[in-house]
């Protein structure tokens, strides 16, 4: 068990905008199975995401009957994670997206990283982020809506923080500058920056 | 070991150790044990006499000889907390008790906590052995009291051979000491549930219990959190009886696991709880984090940020 979570990673906190513009997987290690990281525009590495936040829309995109595979989007102070679920692969996320029969919602998701490409209408290969869902969980379905506040406001706040931390420690900074752009790091400031003054106003009123 | 093999081995040990250095290669340790194990289900005190009293005739020598062995107890060294190691160790401690409760388990009348100077050990009585109960915060010398491992942690057993005697003084060890030791105070968010989360048995696989051992992820680490059932029926509204019936109805215990998960995971919490072997934490406190604060002066600092 203790071996079990020495390996286990830590779910990084990140907000929509920075995991959006956050296009490249590296993996660790040569070998098929070995973990995949996204490298974060702030410094540091995802393998695995936890967000809290409203989810806007849910959808099963399979057109086959005999299996789902859904699409969510959710939505934090910044914008919107494409979340997605496979009922092969993960029934239980599958179910929880099936059960929703409106939107918003609030939830809680925890998911890997990927990038997918997509070829837009003048032929040119588009790559976007999306979070392979682990699990997705309703938390309105067994909290009143000040307990659920209360949760997503601390998300907030804690993502804002260890935006913060990473990019105080300064990892990765060269690496990020390559990958991303030396706009990378100030836009990661940025998005946290007006993800605390949305919840700086929200919790004035 | 069973509980009544342990006890065995005990007296054994208690009635052997208490043999005059003299006469130790005149009694073999497992004609003891046969005597012992004769009377086993009699009182605690009357084997011990008896087995006592076998020795003695055994040797030619009057009882008392054998009885003044553990009483000389002054002699005997008075051993730190943190040097407690071996399993079935005779000891002598100088202590103060904390966290004193009655024993979960029906065979156990109390345990708690015994702290000296050095560190922190777990206790249990034996409901069996009628040891007089310990007071919390009160300081004891405790003779004759046995070391063993309890969920891969020392232990100490205090049984009917223990002699209690309580100290005016004792050692300097505060309550702030030994919860500082035995506790950890941490907020974070429950990723997701081990397997073996959900419905329990018990070693004849009668489900008895619902547990579930959760990822608690700090954002600095991740650590594996036990929450028990009353915790858990606090935090999810999920007793042990309507696990029962979710697990019925769906035929599959694997519901009910689903079910906690679909009620813990992807919430923070605040956790008091206990540290143990192997990095798990026990919760002991465990809540939703009360009124979140904006913090201004994060905003501040990240305003002026050079990156």
């Amino acid at each position: 068990m203790s071996e079990q979570n020495q390996s286990r990673q830590i779910a990084r906190r990140v907000f929509a905008q920075e995991f959006n513009s956050a296009r490249h997987i590296v993996k660790d290690g040569e070998s098929e199975m070995a973990p995949k990281f996204q490298v974060l525009p702030s410094g540091g590495r995802a393998g695995r995401v936890l967000v809290l936040g409203v989810l806007t829309e849910c959808e099963d995109l399979d057109s086959d009957p005999d299996s789902e595979y859904w699409r969510a989007r959710v939505v934090d102070p910044t914008g919107g994670f494409n979340v997605y679920a496979d009922d092969e692969f993960n029934p239980e996320a599958a179910e929880v997206l099936r059960s929703v029969d409106s939107v918003p919602r609030d939830v809680a998701v925890v998911g890997k990283p990927r990038v997918y490409t997509v070829e837009d209408e003048d032929g040119e290969q588009q790559e976007y982020v999306k979070l392979d869902a682990e699990v997705i969980t309703l938390l309105d379905e067994y909290h009143d809506s000040p307990v659920v506040e209360n949760m997503k406001r601390y998300w907030v706040l804690e993502t804002a923080r260890q935006t913060v931390n990473r990019l105080e420690s300064g990892r990765f900074s060269q690496e990020v500058h390559e990958l991303y752009g030396e706009d990378a790091r100030p836009e990661a400031l940025q998005g946290a920056i007006s993800a605390m003054e949305t919840l700086q106003d929200e919790m004035a009123e | 070991m069973t509980e009544d093999q342990e006890e065995i081995e005990q007296i054994v040990e208690t009635v052997h150790s208490r043999i005059p250095d003299d006469y130790e290669d005149d009694v073999e340790r497992d004609d003891i044990e046969e005597t012992v194990r004769k009377m086993s289900g009699l009182p605690e005190q009357e084997i011990f006499r008896a087995a006592t009293r076998n020795v003695a005739d055994a040797l030619g020598v009057d009882k008392s000889a054998l009885y003044s062995e553990s009483s000389s107890g002054g002699e005997q060294s008075v051993r730190q907390v943190d040097s407690l190691e071996a399993d079935e160790e005779w000891v002598t401690l100088e202590v103060r008790a904390f966290h004193v409760s009655e024993g979960e388990n029906e065979a156990v009348s109390q345990e708690g906590y015994l702290a000296d100077e050095s560190g922190v050990v777990s206790f249990a009585s034996w409901e069996k052995s009628d040891v007089p109960d310990l007071t919390d915060g009160q300081a004891y010398r405790l003779e004759s009291a046995v070391t063993n491992r309890y969920r891969g942690n020392v232990s100490v057993n205090l049984n009917s051979s223990t002699e209690i005697t309580e100290l005016e003084e004792g050692p300097d060890v505060s309550r702030e000491d030994v919860d500082d030791e035995l506790f950890v105070q941490t907020v974070g968010n429950v990723v997701s549930l081990s397997q073996n989360s959900g419905l329990q048995e018990d070693e004849d696989s009668n489900i008895d219990s619902i547990r579930v051992t959760a990822q608690f992820d700090t954002g600095d680490e991740v650590r594996p959190l036990i929450i028990e059932a009353d915790e858990l029926e606090e935090l999810t509204g999920l007793s042990l009886e309507e696990a029962k019936e979710i697990a019925m109805e769906n035929l599959d215990r694997g519901a009910v696991r689903r079910e906690l998960e679909n009620r813990l995971v992807g919430r923070y919490f605040h956790v008091t709880g206990r540290q143990t072997d192997g990095d798990f934490v026990v919760a002991e406190d465990i809540s939703h984090p009360s009124e979140v604060e904006f913090d201004e002066q994060l905003l501040v600092s990240m305003r002026s940020m050079e990156v």
